[in-house]
């Protein structure tokens, strides 16, 4: 743009008028001022938003409300548009920024507003790398803030839970199994012994699970496929609570159904990183990032009853985040 | 050159990638979305036949929980359904206990479903449940489902008024060897062992229990003869093949010597001998996007035997023995003597001839021999069509068999297939409103019924829901009421009239209308529920007297009941429960029923009969309050007061109001890595009342028990 700027002035100048040096540094001012408002206008983002919903769960929902009550209230001036993914979709400029939250927003994102920039919440790692692939992007600006949280998360909630040096155990299904090399690097840095087996939809479930849970301090329940969760879920909770090991689920109802405790990310967690993600973009600021996050905040529920029956030596929700956020503070200094 | 094995192997290359390359693709695992991770995990299941949540349901549920049972110190199923509002409990005999939901209270209560593990035990021999032979012992029952209010469209018939689903423990849940004693009052002796492990790759479990009492105190009249001695044997094994499949298997024996007689008359007790056993198969297969299948196949057996022997028929007939021997020495009669006894009896002179020949016959009471046996099949598909629609949809066969035997009473020898189909759905029509509709397709031996439900449930809030809800009901006759035909003979000769049931006996119809609120509250551990009903049952199979049977002659009063449909009743009312762990080692359970019931008969179905009012069946006020308390990591100390107000049991009789209290002081020990407690339980600390019947004197009864488990 630059270039061509100067170009087309140089061209329009009349002969010899740049031999002036004092017309040479007035040009060079001017043509700096232009350079600068060009870039302005490049890093102006457009005012629009739409923000896309996979579904009418309360947890999109959820999400949605929390992101337009911040437009609304600190940036008056966006036009912002809200709709579902399966729904008709409005008309949006080019430079629209698309917010979609859950997987199928995503996917309805990437192919009705190909050129749009996107910022996906809500959505999995995996099903990330799914979209990504099927839709590959050109010179396209896209963000995503992950819904799953690091596993690392998960071996510092159990050793709160269990302190010492626990023996932890989790079983590896065909979605969590990426997750094996952190889960062992974790472990091996924080001196914790860990027990993992592979899992899968052929697997005898109650076979694997007995002996990996009768021999760890804490079972670690890492999301993975629906049916594969289900099963794990179902079998590992009384396993667990038979034999006094506490149970770290991956979601409120995991902690509902009875494990002792849950690490999730909870919709609130999505829309205040979204929120702040946004802040940046919307403030024009360079330094807005289009690449993958992983959650940054996360929430943890404690179920009171099977914590008080395994005498956990923590139960107090507010406590153990605390605890977790200093670990993993220490965890990233060098 | 290419072998002639190879040409073929490479020929055989494309069929086997046709035939693999779908397999592959469905191999390939579905992504891993956010619903995988924000899936629910729940547990309640009876009402519609699918996992929902109370505020999603179609209709009010109480979950009793084993922690509550343990609470609360009950030593039987009576103690246990006083916690539940809507209910009546009580002993008819000390060891037979009538369970109901609304309605009238009864000696043998016929409306309501129960299952153990989704398995019927609704008997068709009494056309009610056999509580005493379920099998199980109180510390295999992991939580109860129950559903206030009429459940025919989820569970059918017999699920008329409500209906009840006991959750047995899964083999995975306990380890080890556990042992449990617990003596008494009545001369209570109650003992049972469980035993869980593994075998290969079957996890199971097993209980072996014995109970022994000698029932209600004697009467002024005389000792009741109410005890029991049972014994029982039960299994459950799980196989888990896949991650997808589980394979559950259980097997059950129960024996049992039981006092059986009407409390009003204790000189008429006699023992009853029954054996029960059963087999159920479950397969239950997890697809993916929540599609769930089920087949479950089961066979439940009973036999029971009472025989009385009432005495010799000359002394029923006022004969003494020389006058018997007399006539008996006679070949033939003289037809004075015929004419004299015909006279007197005002049987035909045929009939009495045929009667004077039996003088000397033992006369035979009791229920005589009975045998009914249960084969059902049924499968199931629980779906997710959209985030906001899923539902279930189930088929199923079942075999129903009847048999009697007595040779001077009732012989029948029935069966009946029968078949069902239902549906149930639930619709998010919105973020704060729930539709829920299903019904039950029933082809029974009286026709085709159609059970619908629908309900609106609206969720005010993360805590509160207001539900309106509408059901129509219909409850086929049992095969005893429909096929009985009771009277008592000797020799050919009628002597008694009892039962006859209608032929054409039709189903029961109900309509039923609730409006509840749900709270659930923001405060950790409080819920309560209140719930508003009407309900209006109409060919209510019941049983009503004609004074001049028209169709045999009999010695006697010559009454015979008439099973037919004619009676009807109507009850509104309201419903109320609350659940508050106060502190993390405080409980409190509250619950109260308010029921206005209207029933009757209606008598211009029998010429000479008249009109008999109902309304007093059931209890208008029944409420009770449990509290309990954890001292410290060893003691739990509970009390709980039950009050109901004065009723007329159907079959038994008035009964005044009567308030109870008990109360129990557990320890809790460790002993190495075996667990064990001791309980003290107090039951009915005030005075005396009565149940069912006058005679049933409920005195202060105390239970000491005690219970070791060794993990393995």
């Amino acid at each position: 743009m630059f270039g061509f700027f100067c170009k087309r002035i140089a061209t329009a100048l009349p002969r010899g008028f740049l031999a002036d040096a004092n017309r040479g540094w007035w040009l060079f001012f001017a043509l700096f001022a232009c350079c600068t408002l060009d870039q302005r206008a490049v890093a102006e983002p457009n005012r629009e938003i739409l923000v896309l919903l996979s579904g009418t769960q309360g947890y999109y929902r959820q999400v949605a409300r929390d992101l337009s009550a911040y437009l609304d209230t600190d940036h008056p001036d966006v036009r912002g548009h809200t709709a579902m993914a399966n729904a008709t979709l409005p008309h949006l400029d080019n430079h629209a920024l698309v917010v979609a939250i859950g997987t199928r927003a995503a996917a309805t994102a990437l192919t009705t507003f190909p050129s749009n920039p996107l910022l996906a919440l809500f959505v999995t790692e995996a099903s990330w790398k799914q979209l990504s692939i099927q839709n590959p992007a050109i010179d396209r600006k896209r963000a995503v803030i992950f819904i799953d949280q690091p596993v690392a998360r998960f071996i510092y909630l159990a050793e709160i839970l269990a302190p010492g040096t626990p023996t932890i155990s989790a079983v590896l299904g065909p979605s969590s199994k990426a997750a094996k090399s952190q889960l062992v690097r974790t472990s091996e840095k924080h001196g914790v012994s860990l027990l993992l087996k592979d899992i899968d939809h052929q697997s005898n479930p109650l076979a694997i699970l007995t002996p990996l849970i009768e021999s760890s301090d804490v079972f670690v329940a890492l999301p993975d496929e629906a049916v594969l969760s289900r099963s794990v879920a179902q079998w590992a909770l009384h396993l667990g609570f038979k034999r006094k090991v506490p149970i770290i689920g991956f979601s409120r109802s995991y902690t509902d159904a009875g494990a002792a405790a849950s690490l999730h990310t909870s919709p609130e967690d999505i829309a205040r990183q979204g929120r702040a993600w946004l802040k940046t973009y919307l403030k024009s600021s360079p330094t807005v990032r289009w690449e993958e996050f992983s959650p940054q905040f996360f929430s943890i529920t404690i179920n009171a009853s099977v914590a008080g029956i395994l005498n956990l030596p923590v139960r107090d929700e507010k406590k153990i985040h605390q605890q977790l956020k200093i670990l993993e503070r220490g965890e990233q200094q060098p | 050159m290419i072998p002639v094995h190879q040409t073929r192997g490479i020929r055989l290359l494309p069929i086997l990638a046709i035939v693999l390359i779908p397999s592959t693709i469905a191999a390939q695992p579905p992504h891993f979305t956010e619903e995988d991770l924000l899936q629910d995990i729940t547990v309640v299941s009876a009402v519609s036949s699918f996992e929902q949540r109370l505020e999603q349901a179609p209709a009010s549920a109480t979950v009793i929980s084993r922690e509550l049972i343990e609470r609360s110190g009950a030593q039987n199923f009576v103690d246990i359904f006083r916690l539940v509002p809507g209910f009546q409990a009580y002993h008819v005999n000390n060891n037979r206990f009538g369970i109901s939901y609304h309605g009238i209270g009864r000696e043998f209560p016929n409306q309501m479903e129960v299952m153990v593990d989704g398995r019927s035990v609704y008997e068709t021999l009494f056309s009610t449940i056999s509580w005493g032979t379920l099998g199980i012992e109180l510390t295999d029952i992991d939580y109860i489902e129950v559903v206030r209010g009429s459940n025919a469209a989820a569970q059918g018939s017999n699920a008329f008024l409500g209906s009840i689903n006991i959750v047995t423990r899964k083999p995975v849940q306990d380890g080890g060897l556990g042992l449990y004693a617990t003596v008494g009052d009545l001369q209570t002796r109650n003992t049972h062992l469980r035993y869980s492990d593994t075998l290969g790759l079957l996890d199971y479990r097993l209980t072996l229990g014995y109970q022994r009492n000698n029932g209600f105190p004697a009467t002024p009249e005389g000792p009741l003869e109410d005890g029991r001695e049972l014994g029982h044997a039960n299994f459950r094994g799980t196989y888990t093949p896949t991650v997808q499949d589980t394979l559950e298997f259980y097997l059950g024996h129960a024996h049992d010597r039981l006092g059986w007689g009407d409390a009003d008359h204790p000189d008429e007790f006699s023992l009853a001998h029954s054996s029960y056993n059963f087999q159920s198969l479950k397969w239950s297969r997890n697809g993916a996007n929540s599609n769930d299948y089920q087949l479950h196949a089961y066979h439940n057996s009973f036999r029971t035997q009472n025989y009385v022997e009432i005495g010799v028929l000359y002394n029923l007939l006022g004969v003494d023995k020389p006058t018997a021997d007399f006539i008996g020495s006679l070949d033939p009669i003289p037809s004075d003597i015929v004419g004299l006894f015909s006279q007197i009896t005002g049987l035909s002179a045929e009939t009495t001839t045929a009667l004077l020949e039996q003088l000397h016959t033992t006369v035979l009471g009791g229920f005589g021999d009975l045998e009914s046996e249960r084969f059902d099949l049924e499968f199931s598909h629980r779906f997710r069509l959209s985030d906001s629609f899923r539902g279930t949809w189930g088929a199923g066969a079942r075999y129903d068999s009847f048999s009697s035997y007595h040779p001077q009473s009732f012989t029948a020898d029935v069966d009946e297939s029968s078949y069902r189909l239902y549906n149930h759905n639930e619709w998010r029509a919105h973020e704060h409103l729930i539709v829920n509709a299903g019904a039950m397709v029933e082809d029974t031996h009286v026709g085709t019924l159609l059970s619908p439900r629908f309900s609106l449930n609206v969720l005010l809030s993360p805590q509160q829901t207001v539900r309106a809800s509408y059901a129509r009901g219909n409850r086929a006759p049992s095969l005893l009421e429909a096929n009985e035909n009771n009277f008592n003979h000797v020799g050919g000769v009628v002597y008694d009239i009892l039962r006859i049931a209608d032929p054409e006996l039709m189903e029961e119809k109900l309509e039923s209308f609730e409006i509840a609120y749900l709270h659930q509250s923001a405060l950790p551990g409080l819920s309560y529920d209140l719930r508003f009903f009407r309900e209006k049952v109409t060919e209510v199979i019941d049983e009503i007297t004609d004074y001049t049977p028209p169709e045999v002659a009999a010695l006697g009063d010559k009454k015979l009941k008439r099973v037919l449909n004619g009676g009807f009743w109507r009850i509104s009312g309201a419903e109320f429960q609350l659940n508050y762990h106060l502190t993390e080692n405080t409980f409190l359970r509250a619950h109260y029923t308010y029921a206005d019931l209207v029933a009757g008969q209606l008598p211009d179905l029998i010429p000479g009969a008249w009109y008999l009012p109902k309304d007093n069946r059931m209890a208008t006020h029944s409420g009770g309050l449990l509290i309990s308390q954890r001292l410290d990591e060893h003691w739990l100390l509970s009390a709980s007061a039950y009050h109901q107000s004065g009723l007329r049991f159907e079959d038994g009789d008035d009964i005044s109001a009567y308030t109870r209290i008990d109360a129990q002081l557990s320890y809790h020990f460790n002993l190495g890595r075996s667990r064990g407690s001791i309980s003290l339980v107090a039951q009915n600390l005030g005075s005396d009342y009565a149940e069912f019947s006058d005679n049933n004197v409920f005195e202060q009864r105390f239970f000491l028990s005690a219970n070791l488990a060794f993990p393995d």
